[in-house]
């Protein structure tokens, strides 16, 4: 398997092939990491696309220490962060209808719709580092060394954000 | 044990990255304690909860297509183009650069005629900031303009406050906005947002209105003409002279 320093090699070497590998292999957590925070399939395509191309254009200071992963969530926040500075009413998302129940998710049963949805809106509402670990670790399963990575805080620090995240979710579900 | 210490690890408990001692330490104390086993079922609800929520798939067509549009966009300089509503279409909800060649005539024919507004826009745009340059500044221009009485907010025309209204400034702000274009450093001052105003000599610019008021007339262009946001409350002193 190629490796993203590979990809990154030959995308510096002016391969327009190797951009396209490297998209496609993370569109999907990108799109739909960022869909969870805009709550707008439209818009998500945008920041999705703005975010790889900030990505590449600023590759020069991607240090090979980290991960390309961890730097494209990381430029994904940024992105998202701009687009609702731009327009604070992007905030007043409408999450009904977007949101599924997963028909393969045997223990789906154990939530409501009701819940399901209340649980998304709870989400939406949690402080931002909050909101973007709780995202990022059950969703585009991170380990807390990444997270921490990805908000720029330590590993105990993320570990302490999840924490607060799912308390606050766990208390806005049993009210 | 106890439970507050119990409860404090329930998640990496659950997530099963604590070291093998300690998790047996919370199972003994989950044995006994009916309250942390319902805090650890809260908890695993919320999670399974959160686990079990899908969200709409794009569909084949996008994630084929969305590598080879960033690669374009990226090689061209190109920039994505938010395409009207009306333009949507299903199965490739997301527009980018490539909206031509279009897809059914009905877009075309919006297209087309959004384009032709776009231009007639910006020729009368240009029209209208070079009349009102011509014109000269402040309240001659203005009132040429505006049919005589009803001039805005204008440091050349104290007291003028009398007919601000946030509608008329909503209905003709492509005019402000050349007028301040053409006001020199205080015109510039707003457009840039950079607190010029608050000086005390061009306060005096203003004369008859506190500070407070200054600030919501600032905050008030801000709003309508640069596209930002507004926090201030209208001033009470304001209030029965502003049309809102």
């Amino acid at each position: 398997m190629i490796s993203d320093f590979d990809l990154l090699d030959r995308f510096e070497d002016g391969d327009q092939g190797a951009l396209e590998e490297i998209v496609s292999k993370y569109q999907k957590p990108i799109f739909f990491f960022i869909l969870r925070m805009v709550w707008d399939e439209a818009d998500a395509a945008d920041l999705s696309q703005k975010t790889f191309i900030n990505a590449l254009r600023n590759i020069g200071r991607f240090d090979r220490r980290s991960n390309l992963k961890t730097w494209l969530y990381r430029i994904a926040i940024n992105v998202c962060k701009n687009h609702f500075r731009d327009d604070p009413r992007r905030r007043e998302v409408n999450i009904e209808g977007m949101v599924f129940a997963d028909q393969k998710n045997p223990l789906d049963h154990i939530i409501s719709e009701e819940e399901r949805i209340g649980l998304s809106l709870a989400l939406n509402h949690l402080p931002e580092k909050q909101r973007h670990t709780v995202i990022l670790k059950v969703y585009q399963d991170l380990k807390y060394r990444e997270i921490a990575a990805v908000t720029g805080c330590s590993e105990g620090t993320a570990k302490a954000n999840f924490h607060f995240g799912v308390k606050k979710l766990r208390e806005i579900l049993t009210d | 044990m106890d439970c507050r210490e119990v409860q404090d690890q329930l998640i990496e408990f659950y997530e099963d990255q604590l070291d093998r001692r300690d998790a047996e330490q919370i199972r003994g104390h989950l044995e006994i304690c009916s309250l942390c086993r319902e805090e650890l079922s809260s908890i695993e609800k919320v999670i399974l909860g959160l686990k079990s929520q899908r969200l709409s798939d794009p569909g084949e067509v996008f994630w084929r297509d969305f590598p080879k549009k960033v690669r374009k966009a990226f090689y061209e300089g190109g920039r994505s183009i938010r395409v009207p509503i009306l333009l949507r279409v299903r199965e490739g909800f997301y527009r980018t650069t490539n909206w031509l060649p279009f897809s059914k005539p009905v877009n075309a024919a919006v297209s087309i005629a959004a384009m032709v507004l776009i231009v007639v826009g910006l020729l009368f745009f240009r029209a209208g900031w070079f009349w009102m340059g011509s014109r000269g500044i402040g309240e001659e221009a203005l009132e040429g303009y505006f049919g005589g009485t009803e001039v805005i907010v204008s440091p050349f025309a104290p007291g003028s406050l009398d007919s601000l209204s946030l509608h008329q400034l909503n209905g003709i702000s492509r005019e402000l906005m050349g007028w301040l274009g053409g006001m020199g450093s205080l015109g510039e001052a707003i457009l840039k947002g950079d607190g010029f105003l608050r000086e005390e000599g061009v306060f005096n610019q203003l004369e008859g209105l506190n500070s407070t008021e200054l600030d919501f007339v600032y905050d008030a262009l801000k709003t309508r003409y640069l596209k930002t946001s507004t926090s201030l409350p209208i001033p009470n002193g304001l209030r029965g002279r502003i049309l809102c």
